[in-house]
């Protein structure tokens, strides 16, 4: 079971909810959770469930809203000291019907664990701020009456042969009311699937995936206009031009870049204007600036 | 009734929308497997095979049932030879795509030689013009598996022509995902090579490559989230070199980010999937090796957790023997090795075989010995199932792997071992009666006439032939002590059945009366057997040894028999 792949959030020593500690420095969790106006940059405190369970304090860490998403999802980042890390990343995994789930994170120890089955793999379903998401439909037999401060939990798959640490399905967002008993909550649950949650961070697009590993490369390399090689091209860089080496992207990729950002309304025209008027006039005059 | 591979590919897609994509249970796995047998490829159109084929394979891998599939895609692509025996009916296409199906299931050397196949087709001057595209992508993917193959140069040599290829045909409809699978390539030979300039280079116009993709298509392509698992890797690859800490940082971030992405798009059994988390798996068990923290021993514990729970998810979803199954594995086994301190070995079992599963033990041994390139070791009691018949159990596959240059070490009981001493046990004629003794004559010749002449002298003699025709390649050498079980040994994997009894008539030429257990490379077993046989090696003689010494040999065990004699016949009845 993953047992080490949720996170208790608090803020001023209260406890908002769960999360799913999605790799080592992302939680996902519901944006709810985080108050009434959630922003990026809020910061908050986590506690993984090693710090729960044994109350160990060198597993409590600081965090950071980084995306808030329309769906009621939000994407925290922890900050970790660097180092390897021991801890190891959640499978994943779709739901099927009538698969057996629990939830791993509880609001506190005395509380048991929801349990139930999957009762519709994949539902269309307006979240709190009315954007139309993906979710999981849970029975959640019981008869709790609340669900109230299970929000944000980790939903995982029962363990099998196939998958003998389990996996995870989604994250709770939200309990169904009872029709008779508005006040009260029914047996059934929902929760985001991984997948609908993963597709909306920014922060895990192929783009800013790409762009991330693009700009690293970049900083690896000499900057364009190296000594050139007997061949005609670019040479090995000396000892000054390796100091010169910098983050930026190269200009073939500057060019593809400005597309996509305006494609995505990330830049206006006039905005994309000006810098391909920089970057032609940095181009023609000086070779070895060939980066943005 | 199942006859066309539609039939097959509605039943199939029947059962998985029952089953809401749940492995089937095994009863109905048997009997859609029977119902795959009456399978008959000859009633497809042959325009249809192909795609219908990659359809059922599919399916039938999303139903667990990979070694049907395997049985499907192979009986396709015998019927399409057989067919165009004397014609050409199947186009180029429909060979890469058999191709493929092949190296998903891990069958590279076939799929090599299908491609090849399909490139001439391809290349002959009268088939149609769509055939000039189908160039590209065949000879993508002769790179692509010459890679897998661990054969970097001819993956460079593909690579480049079909770099050139798709030059010349700049609209190809499927260019930018031909251009980013070709860069991916690249980079992998270049990491091959340990040449971190080069791999600076392609890394970067892998980057290049992948943007375009990335601007033409959009996100969620396999190809880009491919490209981003080659590029992390590599990202990582580079920054070890360089010895940047904070790049490694960086770099595994990135790696498990699309790693995990890689898991919830594709799903944890995806060969993509697997391969990434493999990596940074090793990775993240590197970087703990190397670290000196405090919890350095923690963390490399935990990172071969995960190196071993993905080598168990590439088993479940490819089977033990792919490929990639094979590399993961191998991964395991070398941080076990680097860690042994901290992690220890293995204790699990890869099958347990009990009497009723002789068949599929003998099968298991054979396809070990046939899957084996470097070494093949056995120690046995009399060696008959490796050396003669009646059945020729698994000789053929040893000569088969000694025509291959494959190295085979066996050991064997030297017959006059204090073993023989059973013989001095007389037969009863009935359960229950007083057992008599044999006197050393009696004895003696129970040895000679029994399993020195019936299984020894055969034994040797055969091996003397093979010896002949393979040299140094095969070397048996004889025990001086009893053997009290047969091991086989692979680099992959090892197999052991006591035998439990101390008639020598019931350890030889005999089906599997005990039990045998098969474990992996990585396991305490293996480590356990492979020191026996280091150990069993230094004290056993060679053939020549032996002969020269054997009438030695004899005399010391009559003097055993007849001391075990006159004490026996002294003891009151």
């Amino acid at each position: 079971m993953c047992d080490s792949c949720w996170v208790a959030m608090y803020r001023n020593d209260r406890l908002l909810g769960g999360g799913l500690r999605f790799t080592h420095d992302l939680v996902i969790t519901a944006a709810h959770c985080l108050g009434r106006n959630p922003r990026r940059g809020d910061t908050l405190r986590l506690y993984t469930a090693k710090a729960v369970v044994d109350g160990s304090d060198e597993e409590m860490f600081d965090g950071t809203v980084v995306e808030l998403p329309r769906g009621d999802i939000a994407l925290i980042e922890m900050h970790l000291p660097r180092g390897p890390g021991g801890h190891i990343p959640p499978t994943t995994a779709r739901a099927t019907r009538d698969d057996p789930w629990r939830a791993t994170y509880r609001p506190t120890l005395e509380l048991g664990a929801l349990t139930g089955t999957v009762s519709v793999p994949s539902l269309p379903k307006k979240a709190r701020d009315g954007e139309v998401i993906e979710v999981i439909q849970l029975l959640c037999p019981g008869n709790l009456g609340s669900h109230r401060g299970y929000s944000g939990s980790p939903v995982e798959l029962e363990p099998s042969s196939a998958l003998p640490r389990g996996a995870i399905l989604g994250i709770l967002l939200q309990q169904q009311p009872n029709r008779a008993k508005p006040q009260e909550s029914s047996d059934t649950l929902y929760a985001v699937p991984v997948q609908e949650a993963v597709t909306r961070f920014e922060s895990l697009s192929d783009r800013h995936l790409l762009e991330c590993l693009i700009a690293e490369s970049w900083q690896q390399q000499p900057i364009a206009g190296a000594a050139e090689g007997e061949d005609g091209k670019e040479g090995k860089d000396g000892p000054d031009q390796k100091k010169r080496r910098n983050s930026s992207v190269p200009m073939e990729h500057a060019d593809l870049l400005l597309d996509m950002w305006g494609k995505a309304d990330l830049l206006d025209a006039h905005q994309i204007q000006s810098i391909r008027a920089w970057m032609d006039e940095h181009r023609e005059t000086d070779d070895d600036q060939n980066h943005l | 009734m199942i006859k066309t591979i539609s039939d097959a590919v509605a039943y199939a897609e029947r059962m998985l929308s029952d089953e809401d994509e749940h492995v089937l249970p095994r009863e109905e796995a048997d009997a859609f497997s029977r119902r795959l047998r009456l399978l008959d490829p000859a009633s497809e159109p042959p325009q249809q095979l192909a795609e219908g084929i990659t359809r059922l394979s599919r399916l039938l891998s999303r139903l667990g049932m990979r070694e049907n599939a395997r049985v499907v895609i192979q009986r396709a692509l015998r019927h399409m030879e057989l067919v165009e025996a004397d014609q050409t009916i199947f186009p180029p296409s429909a060979w890469n795509q058999i191709a493929v199906q092949l190296a998903l299931h891990g069958e590279l050397d076939e799929a090599r030689l299908v491609l090849n196949y399909a490139l001439s087709r391809a290349r002959d001057p009268s088939s149609s013009p769509q055939d000039a595209s189908q160039d590209v992508i065949i000879l993508t993917n002769l790179s692509v598996i010459s890679l897998r193959s661990d054969n970097t140069e001819y993956a460079e040599s593909w690579a480049e022509r079909a770099r050139a290829a798709l030059r010349a045909h700049p609209d190809h409809p499927q260019a930018g995902r031909l251009d980013v699978t070709l860069a991916s390539v690249v980079v992998d030979i270049a990491k091959e090579w340990g040449d971190p300039d080069r791999l600076e280079d392609a890394a970067r116009e892998l980057g290049a490559s992948a943007l375009r993709l990335l601007a033409e298509g959009g996100e969620g392509q396999p190809e880009v989230l491919s490209a981003l698992a080659t590029l992390a890797d590599a990202k990582l690859t580079l920054a070890r070199t360089a010895g940047s800490l904070n790049d490694i940082h960086t770099a595994l971030g990135v790696l498990e980010r699309v790693a995990q992405k890689t898991m919830v798009l594709f799903s944890a059994e995806s060969p993509l999937a697997l391969s990434t988390q493999a990596n940074l798996a090793r990775a993240r068990f590197e970087l703990a090796r190397f670290s000196r923290s405090r919890d350095a021993d923690a963390h490399i514990k935990s990172a071969v957790e995960s190196l071993d729970s993905v080598v168990q998810l590439t088993f479940t979803a490819l089977g033990e023997h792919h490929p990639q199954s094979i590399a993961a594995a191998d991964n395991l086994a070398t941080a076990r090795d680097d860690a042994k301190a901290v992690v220890g070995l293995r204790e699990n079992l890869a099958h347990f075989y009990r009497p009723r599963d002789n068949e599929r033990r003998n099968f298991a041994k054979s396809e070990a010995i046939r899957r084996e390139k470097d070494l093949i070791r056995i120690i046995a009691f009399g060696g008959a199932s490796y050396f003669m018949g009646p059945l020729d159990r698994y000789k053929p596959d040893i000569e088969e792997r000694l025509t291959r240059g494959t190295k085979v070490k066996v050991i064997i009981s030297n017959p006059w071992n204090s073993i023989a001493s059973y013989f001095l046990v007389g037969e009863t004629e009935e359960p229950g009666e007083a057992t008599t003794v044999n006197s050393p004559d009696v004895a003696m010749r129970h040895i000679q006439d029994g399993d020195y002449m019936q299984t020894f002298r055969p034994v040797i003699t055969s091996y003397r032939r093979l010896r002949e025709t393979y040299g140094d390649l095969i070397e048996l050498r004889i025990a001086p002590m009893d053997i009290p079980g047969t091991s086989l040994l692979t680099s992959e994997v090892g197999f052991f059945e006591p035998y439990m009894t101390a008639d020598p008539r019931h350890r030889t030429r005999r089906g599997l009366k005990t039990f045998e257990i098969e474990f992996g490379q990585i396991s305490h077993f293996y480590d356990v057997d492979d020191r026996a046989f280091d150990e069993y090696w230094t004290i056993s003689h060679t053939v020549d040894e032996y002969e020269t010494a054997e009438e030695d040999f004899k005399w010391l065990l009559r003097r055993r028999l007849e001391i075990l004699w006159a004490t026996m016949s002294g003891r009151s009845k």
